[in-house]
C-alpha cells in the first residue's frame, strides 16, 4: 500500500515537472514569437535599425519613425514603450544588440519626469521569455525581485502576469500558424500613431496646484539612467539624449524641472553625450500638438518628427552618405 | 495571512511540519502560536479585541457551569453584552452615528457626533458568534465549560476558520483538540484536494470577475443594458466562489491537521427556493442563526400562530443583514430576503400542488431560475455602495430593452469596449472574459459530476483512480497559468 502511493506521488511529480518544462518551452517560443509586443520584435533580430530612439509614451506617440526614413532613407526603430523606466529601456537595448547589429545613432529621450518617483514602472512581462539572458535577467531582479526569483521553478516564471503573457502566447500561436509577422495595427516601427486631443488633465492640474508641483527625484531611476549611459559608452554607441517637447506652461509649472534637466545633462557630459532639450521650441505653444502636458497629439508628433530631423540632419545626411 | 498569498504558501507547510513531529502535549500550544502569527498579519494589535473576548467568554463559561437560576443567566448575559459590545463599538458605532446625525441635520439641528476612527478588526463577526456560541451551549447544558485556556484560546482562534468561518460549534470543534491527530495520508489528499478546489474558485474564477464587477458597481449610472446584467451575474458567482473557495481551503487545510470543520455551502444554486437556497448557503451562519435566534423567536412567540414564524423570519433575516455590514443596503437586502422567506411560507400549498401538474424537471429549472434572479436582484443592494447606487444600477437594466444601446455590438471586441479601458485593453479584457466564463463553466460541471455521483454511476472509478497523477498535474499547470497571483486579493468575507 505504502509502496503503492509513493509511486503515484512519483509519477504525479515527474508528470508534473515534464509538463511544466515542456509547456514553458512552448510558452517561450510562441510569445517570442508574438510580433505584436515590442520586446518579441526586437529579438526576432529583423530590425538592424541605422536609428535606435529608445523612451516611454513620449517617444512611442511622439516620434513618427516613418519621417527620418523618408528623408534620409535610413532604417528607423522607435523602441518606445508607454509608461516604461529607464531600466526597461536599458534591458531592451541589451536585447536589441544581442539580437541585432549594432545602430549608428541611438537616441533616448528623458525629461525630468522620468526620474520621478511617482511616474513610470518597470513592465516585467516584457521580458518573461528572455529570463534565461543573465544580463537581462539582472535588469529585472533590480525591479521585480519575485519575477526573477519564479525563473528557478519552470513554468512559473508564466504566473504572475499570466493574463498578459498567455494573451501573447494566443497572438504568437496565431501569427505563426498565419504566417504573419507583422506588427500590431497603428503601429509603425514602433511608432504608435495615437489619435488623441487635447484631454484637459493639465488644467485640472493646474487648479488643484495652482502654486505649482514638484518632481520627486528618485535616487533609483538616477542610478538606473547613470548605468544606461555608462553601458553605452562601454559599446561604443553613438548616444544623443534629448528631452521631447512639453506644454509651454509645464515646465514652469513643475518648480524643479531645470534642475533635474541639468542632473541629467551633467550626467550626460560625464559620458561626453550631448543633451538637447526641446521645451522651448514655437510648437510648445499650440495646444493643437499636445495631447496633455507631456504628450504630443499624432499631428504634433509629426511636427516634432520633422523638428527632430531639421536637427539631427547634418549627422544623419552623414550616415546615409556613408551607407551609401 | 492571506490564504492565496506565498507568505501563506511557506506559513501551512512549515505549522504542518512543527505540528505533526510534535508532541500531543504540545500541539494545542503549536496551533495556538500559529493563529496568533496568522491574525497578526493583518492588524497586529487587534489581536488584543480577540485576547480580551477570549478572557471574557472563557471566564464566562465556567462561571455558567457553576451558577443556577437568574445568577447563571445573568453571567450569560454579561458575555452576550461584552460580545455584542466589541461588536458595536467596532462595527456598528459609526453607522448608527451616522444615522443619529443625519436626523439631527434633518430636523435643523448643527450639533454633530464624532465618528470613531478604526479599522473594523478582520473576522471580527465570525469569531464573536463562534465565541457566543460556547457561552449560549454551556448555558443550555449542551457543552461543558473549558477548563483549559489554551484550548479555548484555539477554539476561537484557529487559524484555518478564523476569520471567515465555518462558524463552529463547541459541541463539534472542542473535543477534537483534545483528541490526538495521526498524520493520515488519505485524509492529507482529500484536505489538499479540497483546498486546490478552493483555490481554483478563488483565484481563476473569482478574482478575474472582479474585473467586470468592480467598474460597473463604481459607476453604475455610466452604464446600461449588458454590462449591468454581465456584472451582476458574474457577482453571483464571484461571491459564491470567493467565499466557498475560502470555506473549502479552510475546511481542506483543517482536515490535513486531522480536523473536521462543518461544511458551509451545498451546491447553492441548485435551490429549488429561497428557503431551500439558505439551507445550502453560508450554512454554519444560517444555523447558528437558526439555534439561537429563530427558534426562540419562534418558541416564545409560539401563541401567534403563523404569524410568529413571519415575525420570526423577519427579525432573523434583517439581524443577517446586519450582521454582514452596517450599511442600509445589507439590511435591505436581509429584508428582501425574509420577504421572499415569508412569500415562501404563504404560498407553500399553492407551490406545492403547482409542482405535481408539471413535469417535475421542467418545475425544477424554472424554479431554480426564478431562485437565481431573485439572488441576483438582491445582491445588487449586497453589493452596491449605497441604495442610491443600487437604484442606479437597477435602472441600467432598462437598458437591455433599449435597441439604441445594443446597436453596434456585434463581437466579443464590441461588447468588451463597454467596459473601461483598462479592462479591454490589449484584448486581455476578452480572453479574461472568456476565461472567467470557462471557469464557471468548469464549475457547474464538476458540481454536477459531484451531485450525481456520475463518476460511480458511469463505471469510471477505476479509470477516475489511475488517471488521478495526470489529472493533477494538469490540473495544477493549468491553475499556474490561469490563477490571478497579482495583488492577491482579500476575499469578501474577511469584512465582515
Amino acid at each position: 500500500m505504502k509502496g503503492s502511493r509513493i509511486f503515484r506521488i512519483a509519477e504525479f511529480l515527474v508528470l508534473l515537472i515534464l509538463l511544466m518544462v515542456l509547456a514553458e518551452k512552448v510558452m517561450d517560443y510562441f510569445v517570442k514569437n508574438d510580433y505584436e509586443t515590442k520586446t518579441s520584435i526586437i529579438a526576432s533580430g529583423t530590425l538592424n535599425a541605422d536609428i535606435l530612439i529608445q523612451g516611454a509614451s513620449r517617444v512611442e506617440f511622439g516620434l513618427n519613425s516613418a519621417i527620418p526614413e523618408k528623408r534620409f532613407n535610413l532604417i528607423c526603430y522607435n523602441t518606445g514603450i508607454n509608461g516604461s523606466t529607464i531600466d526597461e529601456q536599458l534591458a531592451a537595448l541589451k536585447l536589441y544588440l544581442k539580437n541585432n547589429k549594432k545602430p549608428s545613432y541611438l537616441f533616448l529621450e528623458v525629461t525630468p519626469l522620468c526620474l520621478d518617483k511617482d511616474q513610470s514602472s518597470f513592465h516585467s512581462s516584457f521580458f518573461v521569455p528572455f529570463l534565461g539572458d543573465t544580463d537581462i535577467a539582472s535588469i529585472v531582479k533590480r525591479e521585480d525581485i519575485l519575477q526573477y526569483r519564479l525563473r528557478y521553478i519552470p513554468l512559473l516564471k508564466y504566473s504572475l502576469y499570466n493574463s498578459f503573457l498567455i494573451r501573447k502566447f494566443v497572438s504568437g500561436v496565431k501569427q505563426k500558424i498565419k504566417k504573419r509577422h507583422t506588427e500590431k495595427e497603428g503601429l509603425y516601427h514602433g511608432f504608435r500613431n495615437f489619435m488623441l486631443t487635447w484631454d484637459g488633465s493639465f488644467d485640472e492640474l493646474k487648479e488643484k496646484n495652482p502654486n505649482g508641483m514638484y518632481f520627486k527625484l528618485d535616487n533609483q531611476k538616477v542610478q538606473s539612467l547613470n548605468d544606461y549611459l555608462a553601458f553605452a559608452h562601454e559599446n561604443k554607441i553613438s548616444l544623443i539624449l534629448y528631452e521631447a517637447p512639453i506644454w509651454k506652461e509645464a515646465a514652469p509649472f513643475y518648480k524643479n524641472h531645470d534642475s533635474i534637466a541639468d542632473i541629467i545633462s551633467q550626467m550626460a557630459a560625464k559620458y561626453d553625450y550631448p543633451y538637447i532639450s526641446f521645451k522651448d521650441l514655437p510648437m510648445n505653444g499650440t495646444k493643437s500638438n499636445f495631447a496633455n502636458s507631456m504628450h504630443l497629439t499624432s499631428h504634433g508628433a509629426d511636427v516634432f518628427t520633422n523638428i527632430f530631423c531639421e536637427t539631427f540632419s547634418e549627422r544623419l545626411k552623414k550616415l546615409r552618405l556613408k551607407n551609401q | 495571512m492571506l490564504f492565496n498569498s506565498l507568505n501563506f504558501l511557506i506559513f501551512f507547510p512549515i505549522v504542518l511540519f512543527i505540528y505533526f513531529l510534535s508532541p500531543f502535549r504540545f500541539r494545542w500550544f503549536i496551533l495556538l502560536a500559529a493563529s496568533c502569527i496568522f491574525y497578526m498579519f493583518f492588524v497586529p494589535v487587534y489581536i488584543l479585541i480577540l485576547g480580551f473576548t477570549i478572557v471574557i467568554d472563557y471566564i464566562a463559561g465556567i462561571l455558567i457551569e457553576s451558577a443556577e437560576g437568574k445568577r447563571k443567566k445573568l453571567y450569560l448575559i454579561m458575555s452576550l453584552v461584552s460580545n455584542i459590545g466589541i461588536l458595536a463599538v467596532f462595527k456598528y458605532y459609526n453607522f448608527f452615528i451616522g444615522n443619529v446625525n443625519g436626523l439631527m441635520t434633518l430636523s435643523g439641528g448643527d450639533f454633530q457626533f464624532t465618528f470613531l476612527k478604526i479599522i473594523l478588526p478582520i473576522g471580527l463577526s465570525f469569531h464573536t458568534f463562534q465565541a457566543m456560541s460556547y457561552t449560549l451551549e454551556v448555558y443550555r447544558g449542551n457543552q461543558k465549560a473549558e477548563r483549559h485556556f489554551g484550548i479555548y484560546s484555539l477554539y476561537v482562534m484557529f487559524f484555518p476558520q478564523l476569520v471567515a468561518g465555518p462558524i463552529e460549534r463547541p459541541q463539534n470543534m472542542l473535543h477534537q483538540f483534545h483528541t490526538k491527530h495521526k498524520f493520515d495520508f488519505d485524509l492529507v489528499m482529500s484536505g489538499l484536494n479540497l483546498m486546490f478546489w478552493g483555490f481554483f474558485k478563488k483565484m481563476v474564477i473569482a478574482d478575474r470577475l472582479t474585473f467586470f464587477i468592480d467598474p460597473v458597481f463604481a459607476n453604475p449610472e455610466k452604464y446600461s443594458g449588458l454590462p449591468i446584467l454581465i456584472s451582476i451575474v458574474f457577482f453571483a458567482f464571484q461571491i459564491y466562489c470567493d467565499f466557498s473557495g475560502y470555506s473549502d481551503i479552510a475546511i481542506g487545510a483543517a482536515r490535513i491537521m486531522g480536523f473536521r470543520l462543518m461544511i458551509n455551502f451545498n451546491q447553492p444554486f441548485t435551490a429549488t427556493s429561497v428557503t431551500e437556497f439558505w439551507r445550502k448557503w453560508h450554512i454554519s451562519l444560517y444555523s447558528w442563526f437558526n439555534d439561537y435566534l429563530f427558534t426562540p423567536i419562534l418558541v416564545s412567540k409560539r401563541n401567534w400562530g403563523k404569524y410568529a414564524i413571519y415575525y420570526a423570519l423577519f427579525i432573523t433575516f434583517f439581524l443577517s443583514g446586519l450582521w454582514h455590514g452596517a450599511a442600509w443596503t445589507y439590511i435591505i437586502w436581509g429584508c428582501l430576503h425574509a420577504v421572499a422567506l415569508i412569500y415562501e411560507v404563504i404560498t407553500k400549498g399553492i407551490r406545492k400542488s403547482l409542482s405535481k401538474k408539471i413535469p417535475t424537471y421542467i418545475y425544477s429549472m424554472v424554479s431554480r431560475l426564478f431562485v437565481f434572479c431573485f439572488l441576483c436582484f438582491a445582491w445588487i443592494f449586497f453589493r452596491a455602495s449605497s441604495i442610491k447606487n443600487a437604484f442606479a444600477f437597477i435602472k441600467g437594466i432598462g437598458g437591455l430593452f433599449n435597441p439604441q444601446a445594443n446597436k453596434g455590438l456585434t463581437n466579443i471586441d464590441h461588447y468588451m469596449m463597454l467596459w473601461p479601458q483598462e479592462i479591454a485593453y490589449s484584448s486581455i479584457g476578452t480572453l479574461n472574459f472568456f476565461v472567467g466564463i470557462g471557469g464557471i463553466a468548469i464549475l457547474i460541471i464538476v458540481e454536477y459530476f459531484l451531485r450525481k455521483q456520475l463518476v460511480n454511476h458511469l463505471g469510471l472509478s477505476r479509470l477516475v483512480y489511475d488517471l488521478k497523477p495526470a489529472f493533477y498535474a494538469v490540473a495544477l499547470m493549468v491553475f499556474i497559468l490561469f490563477a490571478i497571483f497579482t495583488n492577491g486579493k482579500q476575499f469578501i468575507y474577511f469584512q465582515f
